[in-house]
């Protein structure tokens, strides 16, 4: 069972876990530390502008440069290893 | 009763029985089983954001979440934000493994793969069993919203209103099967999204803009502008809980699960999860921040969950509140749809024809039952729904923790641990689902965590037993 596709899908689903902890912490840091009477540029305060909007559009993008950059397109198909993009791998 | 709301409404309703139909009349290529439940592994990137959303975004998400937020402020925004990484984390750690394994084995269904995965009979039933239970209680939660809403936004009494919504989503499922589903799951993306950006233009239009609105809350309480809601509600253990919850704990959900099985290539994985990450963003942020901004509109609500409708009634020209009544409506028939489907699915092929393998001999005559219990199942739900509750989202999410508890640890160490075992896995499910139903029940003090965290954690606990204590049956 070493389908190097299945190599390639355990490395991108400890990159998508990895980028939700990043995601959760600048969330948090971003939720808790600013004062929370501090007005932001909208009328809505500040923690609220940098956690619940820019927090998430950043991360919107990093979750985009991941999958173009990181994740690698991959045969589906039950029997078929070989890619374009990848070295070819054998069953053991 | 409002004719101007309900006239756009049953249009609508109409075009996604149309949408049925015409997928109904296509010839198909493929098995039945195959076409009705996977639709044939075909989905593309966009179709497969939709439905993937639409799917996970429920009632709770533009009833009970908009009521919540109504009640708590903008901290239950910042909760609801939590959800941000659904979609990459659901696709991404299922992924491509999983995807390739069902075609390996051919998998229609969440339970096919287990099967595959474990050889065991008991896992098949411990799996279709709960998640027909959860579904059940999920699904009737889902039509008491629908019903709800059209109540109180059109004045349609409530057994009618229930009549005519559960009554389209049952045939439409039961008629367009998968294919149907995340066909209406588009569209239904696509108006969720428009009205969800509609509803707050107008909503902060009608509050007087933002630092308006703002003040007005901040005199109701200043609490409900703070990351903790009034009374300290938010607190660490619930905000962690929900982290759990509503993102980890999604991977673990059969009918999102089953979603990750039947798109057509990597590509369209890959395109998923980029423009089902960026429309889950928005619709989480702005559905509940209409919530928030609700009450500086409306502020004497005694049901929070009215807020989306009574907003929608109340800040929108007729016409315009009808077709944007639609979009919750969307949200609720999306998930049903998808719920529907996987307990057809579970009932006919994980049960019956596992039982009875020689009756898959006759493909009209599969085509004709599964068609009928789906809809059966449909009138079932209604029964149910007759005499509703008040608190949505809790109840929902009492079905959703539940499969969770059951689901997610078979799955994930299932696809990427070499030395889960069948042992491990029905130990998992049995203690996992059991911790969930007692903790339920019996309502301990957990110092403000949420149920699905121990019950995720016995489960765990249970897995790993089951896996050192039957090691030999998986050594090579």
């Amino acid at each position: 069972m070493t389908d190097h596709r299945f190599i390639l899908a355990r490395r991108e689903a400890l990159l998508s876990v990895a980028l939700t902890f990043a995601y959760i912490l600048f969330w948090a840091l971003c939720a808790y530390l600013p004062d929370e009477t501090l007005p932001g540029m909208s009328g809505l305060p500040l923690w609220f502008e940098l956690s619940c909007v820019l927090v998430p559009v950043i991360f919107v993008v990093l979750a985009v440069l991941m999958v173009r950059f990181l994740f690698t397109e991959v045969s589906l198909d039950a029997n078929d290893e070989k890619t374009d993009t990848a070295p070819q791998g054998k069953h053991s | 009763m409002n004719i101007e709301i309900i006239i756009p409404l049953l249009a609508y309703l109409l075009v996604m029985l149309g949408v049925a139909l015409w997928v109904y009349s296509k010839k198909q290529r493929g098995g039945f089983l195959e076409n009705f439940f996977i639709g044939n592994r075909s989905m593309n990137g966009f179709v497969l954001a939709m439905t993937l959303m639409a799917t996970y975004i429920s009632a709770s998400s533009f009833i009970g979440g908009p009521g919540a937020a109504y009640k708590y402020g903008l901290g239950w925004v910042l909760l609801s934000m939590i959800q941000l990484p659904v979609v990459w984390l659901s696709l991404g750690v299922l992924g491509k493994k999983f995807s390739i394994l069902a075609r390996r084995y051919n998998a229609v269904t969440l339970n096919d793969v287990l099967y595959a995965r474990f050889q065991s009979h008991a896992i098949v039933w411990i799996s279709g069993l709960s998640l027909l239970i959860a579904f059940f209680a999920a699904m009737t939660v889902q039509f008491i919203g629908g019903a709800r809403l059209l109540e109180t936004a059109t004045g349609v009494p409530y057994g009618v209103g229930l009549l005519i919504f559960a009554g389209t989503v049952a045939v439409y499922t039961a008629l367009g099967g998968f294919r149907g589903s995340v066909l209406n799951d588009a569209i239904q993306g696509v108006v969720m999204l428009i009205g969800a950006l509609l509803l707050l233009t107008a909503v902060i239009y009608a509050a007087g803009g933002i630092p308006s609105a703002m003040r007005t809350l901040n005199a109701i309480d200043p609490a409900l502008t703070s990351p903790y809601a009034p009374n300290h509600f938010l607190s660490f253990p619930m905000m962690a809980s929900f982290w759990v919850l509503v993102c980890f704990g999604v991977i673990g959900l059969p009918h999102t699960a089953v979603r990750c099985i039947a798109y057509q290539d990597s590509r369209a994985m890959h395109r998923g999860i980029i423009i089902g990450t960026i429309v889950t963003g928005i619709l989480m942020c702005t559905m509940h921040l209409t919530g928030v901004l609700g009450r500086a509109v409306i502020s004497d609500l005694t049901i929070p969950d009215q807020v989306v409708p009574a907003l929608m009634v109340r800040v929108l020209p007729p016409v315009f509140a009808g077709i944007f009544l639609a979009a919750p409506m969307a949200a609720i028939m999306s998930t049903v749809n998808a719920q529907l489907l996987q307990s057809a699915a579970t009932l006919i092929k994980d049960l019956f024809l596992r039982v009875r393998p020689h009756a898959s001999l006759s493909e009209t005559k599969l085509s004709v039952s599964t068609r009928l219990i789906t809809f059966v199942l449909g009138l079932l739900l209604i029964v149910a729904a007759w005499q509703p509750p008040d608190m949505l989202i809790w109840l929902n999410l009492l079905a959703f923790g539940g499969l969770q508890a059951v689901f997610l640890w078979p799955l994930v160490l299932g696809l990427y641990w070499e030395r889960a075992n069948a042992a491990g896995a029905i130990l998992s499910m049995v203690t996992g689902g059991t911790c969930y139903i007692l903790l339920t029940l019996l309502k301990p003090n957990l110092l403000g965590w949420h149920i699905v965290v121990p019950s995720l954690t016995v489960s765990l606990i249970g897995f790993l037993t089951g896996v050192f204590l039957f090691r030999e049956g998986n050594k090579k």
